[in-house]
């Protein structure tokens, strides 16, 4: 096995080093970012109501907005990462036709799959988890008094998500630099799947989850939770669509906005920040099987396929 | 395991192609019923032109091509349906070494063994070393010379009892074929192993082999001894009378005569060189193509 991990260091070793150290730069920023949002942390009635005398939040609000952009950059990371690792060095040992040595020698290409995508997946887990605690830090920070695995905000982009996103685009990659063969197009290919299964993961898992909540909006719930949607609700608690309002307004209410102002609330419903947990378990079951999936297609693959 | 105690352990003869079609596309045939069968022990070489299907016959031995129609075995052993088995059986050395331009010399071996538990990794090191080839510089700045003998050097490690090299030597200059041919015959006595090795170069297949298969394009021409394919085998002059027995194979280039296949060592003309010999099978074929394409034409 040392033989194979030298092999990976060897032909993996410039992207890894560049991974590596973005992955570890990132990580740093997020946490000295934390730490500084911590020293800076309003008091509760200040995170409450802004407005509270005595509250100079400027500058955390406006650190608090540069760490959401890095944990949001943070989503970039195990794209990077998974893309990489996963379709170009597979991609490169069919186009350099080196994968005929192990394929002559071995007598199961699927244990050489095996062990060029442990040694991977490895370094793929190595590469975010570092970054994928920080952000989570960061994200508490952001929200004083509030735990990152109470709030939905930037979900995908902190904590187990980072992982098991950055495996399953590894496994994707994997597969698709396999069957390409070619290293540029299957790393440009692998970069467009990553962004599918980046974006259309946490859509299905929040989607598995129920509407729990009805608040106005400004409401803490609305702050950390998903809104699904937005709508009126009367006095009686019923609740209705901009179109189904509008069409109650009689003739002569004069300015529908203020009648409609007058007779209902404009509330946001959706998940709550609560469901963190349940939904990632959702979106990691998720990814867990689309790089299953992938690597079972590799699997069958590898076994049939010329190695040029 | 020797030559004779490896007929023995395994059914039949070292490789088989029976019937064996290989079509790339919908249009490109790269072999067509091509049926021969090689023995052990031996050392055959696989001459044929550009496009004769060489690599591709030994590439479905080594199971990286898939027959379109027809079987191959390895040692009794169909590599499609039993990789690992015949993979055990083989190893193979392509035109250009397989080799990683960032690992040294020393790593492919360590490599190789990874891959293959039972390689000696002490004997290809000590091979390697004899050719002065450097164990720690990276593949990426080895001379194709020195590439091609750490390929073999990995090969004849293995001990398998069958080697497939496919124009192991195209890229060397004299003095580092010489040196490969003599580290194969070496390496394949020591080992009692049978050997494939296509080449291009008649000087290159008469050091070091002792059987001959002529392919043309897509379908087999010849498969002798190379003792046999010399003595069997006359160049007699155009006009010259044949005798009972002898039948003319092609005029070869150059003004040389025609190629005369006969049953006595003596007979028409003066004898055929291993050149000649290679060099008549192939003008036939050509001719024969010409005939066909003629004759496609007039059809249509």
């Amino acid at each position: 096995m040392k033989a194979v991990v030298r092999l990976t260091w060897a032909t993996g070793g410039f992207e890894l080093k560049f991974l590596f150290a973005g992955s570890l730069l990132l990580a740093a920023a997020s946490f000295a970012l934390a730490i500084l949002l911590n020293a800076n942390a309003p008091g509760p009635s200040c995170v409450a109501n802004s407005t509270t005398p005595n509250c100079d939040t400027a500058f955390f609000y406006q650190m608090g907005s540069l760490g959401s952009q890095l944990i949001i950059a943070m989503g970039a990371l195990p794209i990077a990462v998974g893309g990489v690792l996963g379709s170009e060095l597979f991609a490169r040992e069919i186009e350099r036709a080196t994968v005929q040595l192990p394929w002559s020698l071995a007598s199961s290409r699927t244990r050489w799959l095996a062990e060029r995508v442990l040694i991977l997946l490895v370094l793929v887990v190595l590469v975010v988890v570092v970054p994928a605690v920080t952000t989570t830090i960061l994200e508490g920070s952001i929200n004083p008094g509030v735990a990152a695995t109470d709030t939905l905000v930037d979900f995908g982009f902190r904590g187990v998500s980072v992982v098991a996103r950055a495996i399953a685009v590894f496994a994707a990659a994997t597969l698709i630099g396999l069957t390409i063969g070619r290293a540029l197009p299957a790393l440009l290919l692998s970069l467009v799947a990553a962004l599918i299964i980046v974006a259309a993961v946490p859509f299905l898992a929040l989607a598995t989850q129920p509407t729990e909540f009805i608040a106005q909006l400004g409401d803490p719930r609305v702050r950390y939770g998903l809104v699904r949607d937005e709508r009126y609700q009367d006095p009686a608690g019923t609740l209705f669509t901009i179109d189904a309002v509008t069409a109650k307004v009689p003739p002569d209410a004069g300015d529908p906005t203020t009648w409609i102002e007058e007779n209902f609330r404009q509330v946001a419903v959706g998940v709550r920040g609560e469901r963190y947990w349940d939904t990632e378990v959702a979106s990691t079951l998720m990814l867990a099987a689309v790089s299953l999936a992938s690597l079972g297609a590799a699997a069958v693959l590898v076994a049939r396929r010329r190695p040029y | 395991m020797h030559g004779s105690s490896l007929a023995g352990a395994h059914r039949g003869p070292a490789l088989v192609a029976d019937g064996l079609t290989k079509r790339y596309g919908r249009a490109t045939w790269a072999l067509s019923d091509v049926t021969m069968e090689i023995g052990w022990g031996r050392i055959t070489a696989l001459v044929g032109p550009n496009a004769a299907g060489k690599s591709t016959l030994i590439k479905t031995w080594v199971g990286f091509e898939r027959p379109t129609q027809g079987r191959v075995q390895v040692g009794g052993i169909d590599p499609w349906r039993n990789r690992g088995e015949a993979v055990a059986l083989t190893a193979y050395l392509p035109q250009v070494p397989a080799l990683y331009p960032e690992l040294s010399a020393a790593e492919h071996v360590d490599l190789a063994q990874h891959y293959r538990p039972g390689l000696d990794r002490a004997e290809a090191r000590s091979r390697l070393a004899n050719l002065d080839v450097p164990l720690d510089r990276p593949a990426k700045a080895l001379s194709g010379g020195q590439m091609a003998q750490l390929g073999l050097a990995i090969a004849l490690a293995t001990h398998a009892p069958i080697l497939l090299l496919d124009e192991p030597m195209a890229s060397l200059d004299p003095l580092a074929r010489r040196e490969f041919i003599d580290a194969l015959r070496d390496g394949v006595r020591e080992a009692g192993a049978s050997a494939v090795l296509s080449s291009h170069v008649v000087s290159d297949i008469e050091q070091a082999a002792d059987w001959l298969v002529v392919l043309g394009v897509g379908h087999k021409l010849l498969d002798m001894s190379i003792e046999e394919a010399t003595s069997q085998h006359r160049v007699a002059r155009h006009g010259e009378q044949m005798v009972d027995g002898e039948k003319a194979i092609a005029s070869l280039p150059g003004q040389r005569g025609c190629l005369v296949r006969t049953e006595s060592r003596t007979g028409t003309g003066q004898g055929a060189s291993l050149e000649d010999v290679v060099m008549g099978y192939l003008a036939m074929d050509r001719v024969s193509h010409a005939s066909e394409r003629a004759l496609t034409s007039v059809a249509e």
